[in-house]
């Protein structure tokens, strides 16, 4: 009997978690309220914590007022996970996410996996003057230039799937007060970078001031330096060029500029780099405006707030293109999203209104409108803009078109930098195994 | 009464050691005859079910399926043991898989002696109130690799941390820990043993709690001394919780992700790639999970041959009761 007792309650306790996990059933439609209720639609964006999703999430209210019935929730993911998310997306054709607020080199990953809408087609999506064509360049496929592997070689019209929300430009910082105690011109190539970190840095000074800045972990600066020095992974047949002459001198121009570094240096992440700066104790580099400069402009923790000059990236050679590196963010709609209607009102507004981009702006975003970029309130704010916009123009350089682009760039590059930070190998030793391996990982890659 | 009378048997000495107090222990049986011998039990086997069927689902499943991904191309071709074969050729996995290794043939000793000396201490009569210092002590357990990582990656920094303040203080020069391969490695060492080692002591405590206290009073009367009495009856009572804490201090050890991502990245170079490392670049940063999954079957491996040998040399199961 107790045994008989014990069996029912077990089969109870399990009929009820079945229930608990069975997918809920489908609304009846009875009844006005509820029908109104269906109605309201909840938009979910998928995003990386921090700057991204603060600009995001503060622009939220204004538009669920002025779009009833859809409603934006706002999911950000640690930015180490983040990339792995939008892959197991496509890999599962979840429509989890409606919204994927994607960066731009994974282009290739979410238009191979399916995971993208073709917004000219589907929405008749258009490009603004107000936005620099490269910006809308990053975001077409096919890619409409630059190395294209066979897949993705198909002739037809580049359209738009993703609408850009942030042109963010890799750039060049440096101390300007330091620059006019010493008589010195700001630099124009590499050379006069290597010319001004020796004459500036003061390992043993009390307290110490070094020549030049990283964030060495992992070589994270790695393709925006070899593309300043006119060298590149591919070419535009995509052959590996990596090691080439001008490859060869970005890695050998690493390995000077490694002598002017703060004591591990090489192993610094943003943060250690950004520290280095705000203390005072270092007098260049480069960075990513999202994540330093507005640290060295905030006056409360930084020492050189309203000290530094922003630049576009140093370039190989007087009168040789100051080639900056793309990281754009853009708003990629999930081909498997089931609100698509609601999903393309909401990029439309956030997209295609120079309003809500300066809102977007002021809320701690990166613009990616020339109005915005040149607004006089927001200049004052972030004295950085003009010369991102400059380097937007020049213009700059996006990561290769590939779905294997990431993978080349951590697992192969940024290793053979940061072995030559480390002093292990030399920068000519670096680009030719670099250049080997990229062959290897490429054999038989067609996309 | 003799001291063999009082004694409770030792682990490996088995019943016959254990005099006429213990019962004879039941006449062995196969595993499976063990585990299918349910007649009396239906209800118990029916309960368990569900959790079977969750267990499968978890455990088996994906491990199948891992097998299938190795067994074809990245698009999904049968191509047989070719990512078995590439890994043979590829050095990077060479360079992760004895990276690996060292880091365990290192950090597991090096845990199992910090955990077994605050075991003793916390066991001993020294440590009064040893809630208190049990939970002082497995802080390090509660805090995430990320978070453990980057707090030692400040400690670490040649001129702000923590850990060249002593040689400073005498005169040396600081190390700067993270930028070469081989004090990188030590440095990795260091934090796996201090996130590590209360794993070892939580275990090697409870072990210590089984250890029945007349033994030492019988190996007193008998003029043992305490080293004696530790090498004798302590070290073999505890030899199970030794083995179970030597093989996960040895998976925790070798599979370390978050710690290498919150130091040193892998750098510099690829000297601190770890077989997780290469597993998750490869499957997550170059898009090939099928390759990365004949990684994982190294990785799978090398912790199966692991524990079989720690358990061969350290476990010596109690059979009487």
């Amino acid at each position: 009997m107790k045994k008989l007792y014990l069996f029912a309650v077990f089969t109870l306790v399990m009929a009820i978690m079945v229930s608990a996990c069975a997918a809920p059933a489908a609304p009846a439609e009875t009844g006005a309220m509820e029908e109104e209720m269906v109605e309201e639609v909840t938009i979910s964006i998928i995003t990386a914590q921090g700057p991204l999703a603060d600009g995001l999430v503060a622009l939220i209210p204004q538009f669920e007022e002025e779009n009833p019935g859809i409603k934006v929730e706002v999911a950000p993911f640690p930015w180490t996970t983040f990339f792995e998310k939008v892959i197991s997306l496509a890999r599962t054709e979840s429509g989890e996410f409606d919204v994927i607020f994607a960066d731009d080199p994974w282009m290739p990953n979410i238009v191979d996996g399916g995971l993208s809408v073709n917004l000219t087609e589907a929405y008749g999506a258009t490009r603004d003057d107000d936005v620099p064509q490269v910006s809308y360049d990053v975001f077409s496929w096919p890619p409409p230039y630059g190395p294209i592997p066979l897949d993705f070689q198909t002739g037809e019209r580049p359209d738009l799937h993703a609408l850009p929300i942030q042109g963010n430009v890799i750039m060049f910082y440096i101390r300007q007060d330091i620059l006019d105690e010493r008589g010195l011109d700001p630099p124009v190539t590499w050379d006069d970078v290597l010319a001004i970190a020796e004459q500036v840095h003061c390992p043993d000074c009390d307290p110490p001031f070094y020549g030049y800045n990283v964030r060495g972990a992992a070589g994270s600066d790695a393709l925006a330096l070899l593309w300043s020095m006119g060298g590149g992974i591919f070419d535009d047949e995509f052959n590996v060029i990596l090691d080439n002459e001008a490859g060869c001198d970005a890695l050998t121009l690493y390995e000077q500029l490694s002598k002017y570094l703060p004591p591990g240096g090489n192993t610094y992440g943003t943060t250690e780099m950004v520290a280095e700066v705000v203390s005072g104790r270092a007098m260049m580099g480069i960075g990513w405006p999202g994540d330093a400069y507005a640290a060295f402009e905030d006056e409360t923790d930084s020492d050189v707030a309203g000290k530094m000059l922003y630049l576009p990236l140093p370039a190989s050679e007087v009168g040789a293109p100051h080639v900056s590196m793309m990281g754009h963010w853009g708003l990629v709609m999930n081909a498997h999203s089931e609100n698509k209607d609601a999903t393309w009102a909401y990029m439309e507004w956030m997209h295609y209104n120079q309003e809500h981009a300066l809102a977007y702006a002021h809320a701690g975003g990166i613009p990616f409108r020339k109005s915005v970029f040149n607004d006089p309130e927001l200049i004052l704010e972030k004295p950085w803009f003009p010369a991102q916009f400059e380097a937007l123009m020049v213009p700059p350089k996006w990561r290769p078109r590939s779905t294997q682009a990431t993978g080349i760039s951590l697992a192969i590059l940024g290793p053979a930098f940061s072995a030559v930070g480390a002093g292990d190998i030399t920068g000519q030793e670096a680009c030719e195994q670099a250049g080997a391996e990229i062959r290897l990982e490429m054999e038989g890659v067609t996309n | 009464m003799t001291v063999q009378q009082t004694v409770s048997p030792l682990p490996g000495q088995g019943a016959s050691s254990a005099n006429s107090v213990t019962t004879q222990p039941p006449p062995p049986q196969g595993m499976w005859s063990e585990l299918f011998s349910f007649r009396d039990n239906r209800l118990g086997v029916i309960l368990i079910v569900p959790s079977l069927l969750a267990l499968i689902l978890v455990q088996f499943y994906p491990i199948v399926y891992n097998f299938w991904l190795i067994l074809t191309s990245e698009k999904g071709e049968w191509i047989g043991l070719a990512n078995l074969s590439r890994l043979t050729r590829d050095t990077i996995f060479h360079g992760a898989l004895i990276f690996s290794l060292k880091m365990g043939i290192v950090v597991v000793p090096m845990c199992l002696l910090v955990g077994l000396g605050l075991a003793l201490l916390v066991h001993s009569d020294y440590a009064g109130r040893k809630a208190i210092w049990i939970s002082i002590l497995i802080i390090p357990l509660m805090v995430s690799e990320i978070v453990a990582g980057m707090m030692w990656k400040i400690m670490y920094h040649p001129t702000l941390g923590l850990v060249n303040v002593p040689l400073t203080a005498l005169g040396l020069e600081p190390i700067i820990w993270l930028v070469k391969a081989d004090t990188a490695f030590i440095a990795l060492c260091v934090v796996e043993v201090w996130r590590i080692s209360p794993l070892a002591f939580l275990l090697l405590y409870a072990g210590l709690n089984q250890v029945p206290r007349d033994i030492y009073e019988a190996a007193a009367v008998d003029g043992a001394t305490r080293w004696r009495a530790f090498w004798d009856m302590t070290l073999p009572y505890i030899r199970p919780m030794f083995a179970i804490a030597t093989i996960l201090v040895f998976v925790w050890s070798t599979r370390t992700i978050g710690t290498i991502a919150a130091t040193t990245q892998g750098g510099p170079g690829r000297a601190t790639w770890n077989l997780s490392w290469y597993i998750y670049g490869m499957s997550f940063q170059r898009l090939k999970p099928h390759y990365a999954s004949a990684a994982v079957l190294v990785m799978l491996l090398m912790t199966y041959i692991a524990g079989t040998i720690f358990v061969r040399y350290l476990w010596v199961e109690r059979r009487s009761r």
